[in-house]
């Protein structure tokens, strides 16, 4: 039987997430995935999912691959497990699912002018947040390949 | 209509600069639609279900999350 916040999750899924998105229990979370194609041609595959020790709502990155150094709070605001760094006061999570989104759906753009522009041979800081590390960020994507 | 990747970034700037997470001029409101493209608020038709994206930075300034 699902508990209201459960419900209100799916409530949320049905009205403002891709119609194609998933669901699936992973480990006991419900965990919807969903499709993002990028306005560079990028698509991108993000789960996003409840997580009670973490305290709100996580988006984990599936696809596309990313080089293991942009994997930094400072560089591709992405934390090694995959999970998208979401901002100044919790970094791992939003507290709802909607927020959630939203935040993964700009990250995701992001990233693929991220990609895009280093595939183009001049590499681009991550475009949408104003406290990227310039230094971390050079030898990362300097080490890209 | 696809949006303009540059305005998209000089507005999200601009609303981090002043700590605008969720502007209240729809010209800097950034919005996901039910496909996850993002738009201007202003920029919508009305009616349209969309996600509003807060826009804090995407971490911690140095300091606080290390």
């Amino acid at each position: 039987m699902m508990n209201r916040r459960q419900r209100a999750d799916r409530t949320t899924v049905a009205n403002r997430l891709p119609r194609g998105t998933t669901h699936s229990v992973i480990q006991g979370r419900d965990v919807y995935v969903f499709k993002k194609n990028t306005e560079v041609g990028i698509q991108f595959e993000i789960a996003v999912y409840f997580d009670a020790d973490e305290g709100g709502y996580c988006a984990q990155l599936y696809s596309p691959a990313v080089e293991e150094s942009w994997k930094n709070a400072h560089v591709g605001h992405l934390f090694e497990d995959g999970v998208i760094c979401m901002g100044f006061s919790s970094m791992r999570t939003r507290p709802t699912l909607e927020d959630a989104y939203g935040r993964a759906c700009l990250w995701a753009e992001g990233m693929a002018i991220m990609m895009r522009s280093y595939e183009a041979g001049t590499p681009s800081e991550f475009p949408f947040s104003i406290n990227n590390d310039s230094t971390e960020a050079a030898n990362a994507l300097r080490g890209y390949r | 209509m696809a949006i303009d990747l540059n305005r998209l970034r000089q507005v999200v700037h601009d609303n981090q600069k002043n700590s605008q997470t969720t502007p209240a001029e729809p010209a800097k409101q950034v919005v996901v639609d039910r496909a996850g493209n993002i738009h201007m608020r202003n920029e919508l038709r009305t009616g349209e279900q969309v996600t509003e994206v807060q826009q804090d930075t995407f971490a911690g300034f140095r300091g606080h999350d290390e």
